[in-house]
């Protein structure tokens, strides 16, 4: 399998704290690596250096074959990294559907312009879209949140929806911030299914997770940090 | 009757200041203390570009909707760099500077004695100067606008905006520019604001800042409250209980002098019982935060 991120000696300094020292690894497509440590390992601040939101003070980030190292979170996002926050972060006054669709990589119909001098083209992309978005909420078995408004779903299942966003964003990579906290068993086990299933269709995921147990389930290979270093790989 | 479409013309004018700021407000989330700006803006450059170059209204409104777009990239700028109550305080700023320049740029503006003289606009010869003819005019401007809201509302873009408001950290995550979502609904926002200037300022035919203050801000946001932010019928109903007001007092027999001061008390109080026991304003699908 190739490879899709490899870090090289990421390094991470301010104000006399080191949170991420010297972190080298890299990860195969269509993996699933569980990151664990204490809190203040430095797992979070990988995270932000991964996805931009922090510059890294020593070091680099390739994905695929690329370098990341000083590009910014949006078009580290754009190339298909894509980051889920332990809380799940909805638009909670749009649909299900509407979240989906919203989190389609390219939707022409967000350009003014396009929207004046192209409607139709527009129109025809919303209906596959939409299509699309309720093809994915079937598959998962949600397909019955699809016109229920985000605000209103239960904490498990805006868990879930925002999942099936990054689904239908074409996410390669996405790096998941504890995404089994505050989830029942049940939700857990379908989030898991969720997970492989999206692993078996391409993408590749990273896990901060502190249910370990559960997440190893699921998990081809595990990092553990202490005090910002790699101390297992 | 002429009254009454004199009526007609201000709630034309209102109706067009709700449906703005509700862009702003309402759609991308961004508590606006400066919408009187545009209305300014797009007053002022109509009123200079007529009464001291000679324009058409139908080359000074374009102008004055252009430099109003200008005025906009300002505050997307300052929306890309601050949010919610650091914006609200940087359009508070914005709002005291503009007033600071019309007030004292008495070459150009004319500062407190305003600018008069301003000639109405004309349609293939025919003057549009009586209040029948504005109001008609007006009507056809609001129209315009309700059915752009009707189209635009239901658009893929409106719905990035509305996601944008609700978590711009999101949209950020998911590779979209949150940024440019904020500033084309500061850019529409602006130019329905400056319609609204330029139809005031050829309307009245006269213009000073004191049309244009905090205050003026303040309202328009309170007739957004009232009315409820995140769709069309809110900001409308808004302006139609701000306007329609004092008629309903006049049938309470108060004299006009009364009446005027009695409306903004009525207003306030109707606004104190929509924050206490409708949040969402009579028509709201959104939370103002």
């Amino acid at each position: 399998m190739s490879e899709i991120l490899k870090l090289e000696d990421l390094s991470k300094s301010f104000e006399g704290i080191t949170p991420v020292k010297d972190v080298s690894f890299s990860i195969n497509k269509q993996s699933i690596t569980l990151i664990t440590g204490e809190n203040g390992a430095g797992k979070t601040t990988l995270f932000n250096l991964i996805t931009g939101l922090e510059k890294p003070t020593k070091g680099h980030v390739h994905f695929n074959g690329t370098s990341l190292t000083g590009k910014s979170a949006l078009d580290i996002a754009r190339q298909g990294v894509i980051r889920l926050y332990q809380q799940p972060r909805l638009f909670k006054n749009l649909s299900v559907w509407e979240n989906l669709v919203s989190a389609a990589h390219r939707n022409s119909g967000d350009n003014f312009l396009s929207l004046i001098f192209n409607n139709r083209a527009v129109k025809s992309e919303e209906t596959k879209l939409k299509q699309k978005a309720i093809d994915l909420l079937r598959k998962f078995g949600l397909e019955d949140l699809s016109d229920q408004n985000a605000g209103e779903l239960s904490y498990g299942q805006q868990k879930l929806i925002s999942f099936c966003m990054i689904a239908m964003n074409g996410t390669k990579l996405a790096l998941l911030d504890e995404p089994f906290a505050g989830l029942n068993p049940q939700t857990i086990d379908r989030l898991s299914d969720m997970i492989v299933k999206m692993k078996e269709e391409g993408m590749t995921f990273i896990i901060i997770e502190h249910n370990i147990s559960r997440a190893l389930k699921i998990s081809d290979s595990h990092l553990a940090m202490r005090e910002g270093s790699l101390v297992r790989e | 009757m002429n009254y009454f479409l004199h009526i007609s013309v201000l709630l034309e004018i209102y109706i067009l200041l709700a449906l703005s700021a509700n862009q702003k407000v309402g759609l991308s989330g961004l508590l606006t203390l400066a919408q009187a700006v545009f209305y300014g803006v797009g007053a002022y450059v109509t009123a200079i570009l007529i009464t001291k170059l000679g324009f058409s209204y139908w080359l000074a409104m374009p102008a004055a909707l252009l430099t109003c777009v200008l005025v906009a990239f300002l505050f997307s700028f300052i929306a890309g760099k601050v949010r919610d109550l650091y914006f609200s305080l940087a359009t508070l700023a914005i709002q005291i500077i503009f007033f600071s320049i019309v007030y004292n740029w008495i070459s150009l503006t004319n500062g407190p004695y305003g600018i008069a003289g301003i000639s109405s606009p004309e349609i293939f010869g025919l003057k549009i100067n009586s209040p029948g003819s504005f109001a008609l005019f007006g009507a056809v401007w609001v129209l315009f606008v309700v059915l752009f809201y009707i189209w635009f509302l239901k658009t893929p873009l409106c719905r990035m905006i509305q996601a944008t408001r609700d978590d711009q950290i999101a949209v950020l995550s998911l590779g979209k520019n949150p940024n440019y979502y904020k500033g084309v609904s500061i850019i529409i926002s602006a130019v329905i604001a400056g319609i609204a200037g330029t139809l005031y300022a050829t309307y009245v035919t006269f213009i000073d800042p004191s049309s244009f203050t905090l205050d003026e801000s303040i309202l328009i946001l309170s007739i957004v409250l009232i009315g409820g932010a995140g769709g069309i019928i809110g900001p409308i109903s808004g302006a139609l209980i701000y306007i329609l007001l004092p008629e309903l007092l006049k049938f309470m027999k108060m004299p006009d002098s009364v009446a005027a001061n009695m409306r903004m008390i009525l207003f306030g109080l109707l606004l104190v019982l929509i924050v206490r026991f409708k949040p969402k304003g009579i028509f709201g699908k959104y939370l103002i935060k």
